[in-house]
């Protein structure tokens, strides 16, 4: 459109350093919006343009129809919004070849390389292609591309430009179950413990129950996952049994345990004890024979001069609540480190190069 | 003068005076200045918590011969167990042991007998028992308030307790390394950390199924300040309440700290004086000696699992001992106390406060 290839890192740049600069996180609800405004600035006027918003999140599709087709052959899919960091890393700097600041990985680079490729492309393909923007995905996605889903959202193939991928294709993703245990237990005056029965030591048996059942893996693994993340009594007397205990746990499962990892667990219960499932999300999978992702795959290895590799995503992005639904998708983004860490988020800036070609050459070859 | 015990009781259970509820409190606080108006007293407040000492003489000099102790705080019930029933001889209520009957009885003892008993007779009214006592009888003991004996009316069955296991409150906290719990590789689980030490703990100290005179340490509180479902928490707190017997007053501390890994931070909330008056003491034997009389039966001498105001008056040389009425379920569901055992109560304190006067 406006500017030549030979300057488009310089663009990414740009545009990459003026959505760092904004904390767009959940604390900050007008950083949402602002940097929505910043990407639907540099597309406006070129595209149709859908705004949603669900429960105060702001959201954006942009497509390259002119008829209101809700059915896309592509949904490149970009958050925006990024989990919480120091007021310096809101400042973004660019040493030794990497841009760093909160959101440089997790993705407001790839959500530039993922604007400038679909402003450059979009009009010349000959499919119906969206430009998803959303502002939710790092507390779960529900008002973002969920609530677009709802609102009949539909394709053949999604790309979401996570961080963490470095350019691996992430082609399954684990399942998510958050979990409560109820505990029963009879209160009693601490002093005659022998009246009462504490849930606490109930708990902690179920703890070295789970702790047994699913070691802490030291190193990352493609294994299921359980981690304690809330132990909780009604309890506020010191000098009380209490009459009741929970547990939390964030259960991250691979596809294999699908069927039986609720049994698992229950398994691992002493009668009495309740399960209570506060949320689970299916495990995404998509086969390696899927063409587009044989396509994608071809593409990155003609640019990267290596094998790609298709790998599984320990966490759950976006892409789960789009295979839910029976749509195929994938996630893969640029090379980076540190997202969700305190400090030191950076992406390759030569990578944010190679991302844009691999993007648009595939997307070509999709024609 | 008994037959007003029960209506007095029952105004007491009316009252939900959860410690630290100032509201509750004070209302029932207001019950006693208006059966009690025509004695001089002293109020007191620490950290919010009100308290009183009312005496049959001019409140200048804060010790006296004897002292009745009294709580009116009671622990958390449900709604229902603030509507007080009498069924069978029992007074049902939240607080009917322990220890609004009993206070019942001290309050109108002391109207009673106040003015007509010549040694120096106190009655000491407080709010935070039941969370340790500190600002209450503890905080009135630090502002020079003692005697040569002191009554604390804990429902007792109508057992002489002349000793105690020692309460003693230990905070444990201990600090991990939060991260996704996606990736718990990149994390420490501080709930993790604090599973190991509580494994110890309950290694050393298992909980007893049935009675037990041994040290008993019981984990009544294990939380983590983490709200988020997919965060790796990392802070915990668990809280040890511990029971420990009079002779290992010295050794407890040690014997805890060496069950503890490193990562985790011990802090004594507090620890309490120990409880263990001579049963030689002539008013705990002019007090058995009027049961006895009354009862037709020989009084007991124990040691109480729980502990109660009483230590604060042994730590600065006031014997004291816990003596109320018969009752069960106290801090459980269903808590009441003997109304027949009230009656006994009122005639023995009522004639062992006659009879103190010869000694």
């Amino acid at each position: 459109m406006t500017y030549t290839e030979k300057h488009i890192l310089d663009h990414i740049l740009k545009l990459s350093k003026k959505f760092i600069s904004v904390s767009s996180t959940l604390a900050n609800p007008s950083g949402l919006q602002e940097v929505l405004n910043i990407a639907k600035k540099e597309l406006e006027g070129y595209f149709a343009m859908e705004e949603f918003e669900s429960n105060g999140i702001p959201s954006l599709l942009i497509h390259n129809t002119n008829k209101r087709t809700k059915h896309f052959k592509i949904v490149l899919n970009a958050h925006l919004d990024v989990v919480p960091g120091e007021k310096k890393q809101f400042k973004p700097f660019e040493k030794n070849g990497r841009l760093y600041g909160r959101g440089a990985y997790d993705m407001k680079a790839a959500s530039a390389v993922m604007i400038l490729v679909f402003k450059q492309l979009a009009k010349e393909l000959h499919y119906p292609i969206a430009l998803q923007l959303v502002t939710d995905e790092e507390i779960g996605g529900f008002d973002g591309a969920e609530y677009q889903l709802k609102k009949g959202l539909q394709t053949d193939f999604v790309i979401a430009g996570e961080g963490g991928s470095s350019f691996k294709i992430q082609h399954q993703a684990r399942g998510i179950a958050w979990i409560k245990i109820k505990i029963p237990g009879i209160a009693a005056h601490s002093a005659y413990p022998w009246l009462g029965k504490n849930p606490i030591l109930q708990m902690h048996e179920i703890v070295s129950a789970i702790k047994k059942a699913f070691p802490v893996p030291s190193d990352p693994t493609w294994k299921t996952t359980v981690t304690i993340v809330n132990v909780e009594t009604s309890n506020v007397a010191f000098n009380k049994v209490p009459a009741d205990c929970s547990i939390y746990a964030d259960i991250r499962y691979v596809p294999k345990d699908s069927d039986r990892i609720l049994d698992k667990i229950k398994a691992l219960l002493p009668e009495g004890v309740q399960l209570e499932v506060l949320q689970h999300t299916n495990p995404a999978y998509i086969p390696t024979s899927n063409k587009f992702v044989k396509i994608l795959k071809k593409n990155t290895e003609a640019v990267l001069g290596r094998e790609a590799l298709l790998t599984g995503a320990y966490a759950s992005a976006d892409i789960r609540h789009y295979t839910n639904l029976g749509f195929s998708g994938i996630e893969f983004g640029p090379i980076g480190a540190n997202h969700h860490s305190d400090d030191d988020e950076w992406v390759d800036i030569k990578s944010l190069e190679d991302y844009y070609h691999i993007l648009k050459n595939f997307l070509l070859a999709i024609n | 003068m008994f037959q007003k015990i029960v209506p007095l009781t029952k105004d007491f259970l009316s009252i939900p005076s959860i410690s630290g509820d100032r509201k509750e409190i004070d209302k029932i606080l207001a019950i006693v200045k208006r059966e009690l108006q025509e004695f001089p007293f002293l109020s007191f407040e620490s950290n919010g918590h009100p308290s009183l000492l009312y005496a049959n003489r001019n409140l200048e000099k804060k010790e006296f011969d004897i002292i009745l102790n009294a709580h009116l705080d009671i622990v958390h019930g449900k709604p229902e167990e603030f509507i007080p029933k009498e069924i069978d001889g029992k007074l049902y209520g939240r607080g009917a042991k322990d220890m609004k009957a009993a206070s019942a009885v001290m309050v109108l003892l002391f109207k009673e007998l106040a003015k007509t008993i010549p040694y120096s007779l106190a009655l000491q009214i407080v709010t935070d028992e039941e969370p340790g006592g500190l600002d209450g009888t503890g905080y009135q003991v630090k502002q020079g308030v003692k005697g040569k004996f002191a009554i604390c009316g804990e429902g007792t069955n109508l057992v002489i307790i002349h000793k105690a296991k020692t309460r003693m409150l230990v905070k444990l906290t201990t600090n991990g390394k939060t991260a996704h719990s996606a990736y718990p590789w990149k994390g420490e689980n501080a709930v993790m950390n604090m599973h190991k030490a509580i494994a110890n703990i309950f290694q050393a100290y298992p909980t007893p199924q049935e009675e037990s005179e041994e040290t008993i340490v019981t984990v009544t509180s294990f939380t983590t300040e983490n709200n988020t479902l997919n965060q790796i928490p990392d802070n915990c707190t668990a809280y040890l309440d511990i029971r420990f017997v009079p002779d290992e007053q010295d050794s407890i501390i040690p014997k805890i700290t060496s069950l503890l890994p490193e990562n985790i931070i011990m802090e004594i909330v507090f620890k309490f004086y120990s409880h263990d008056t001579n049963p030689e003491n002539i008013y705990l034997q002019l007090l058995q000696k009027e049961g006895e009389k009354l009862l037709g039966h020989s009084l007991k001498l124990g040691m109480a699992h729980g502990a109660s105001d009483a230590p604060f008056f042994t730590e600065v040389g006031c014997d004291a001992i816990e003596f109320g009425p018969t009752g069960n379920n106290h801090h459980g569901e269903g808590e009441w106390v003997d109304i027949q055992s009230l009656e006994d109560y009122y005639h023995i304190l009522k004639n062992f406060l006659l009879s103190a006067q010869d000694l």
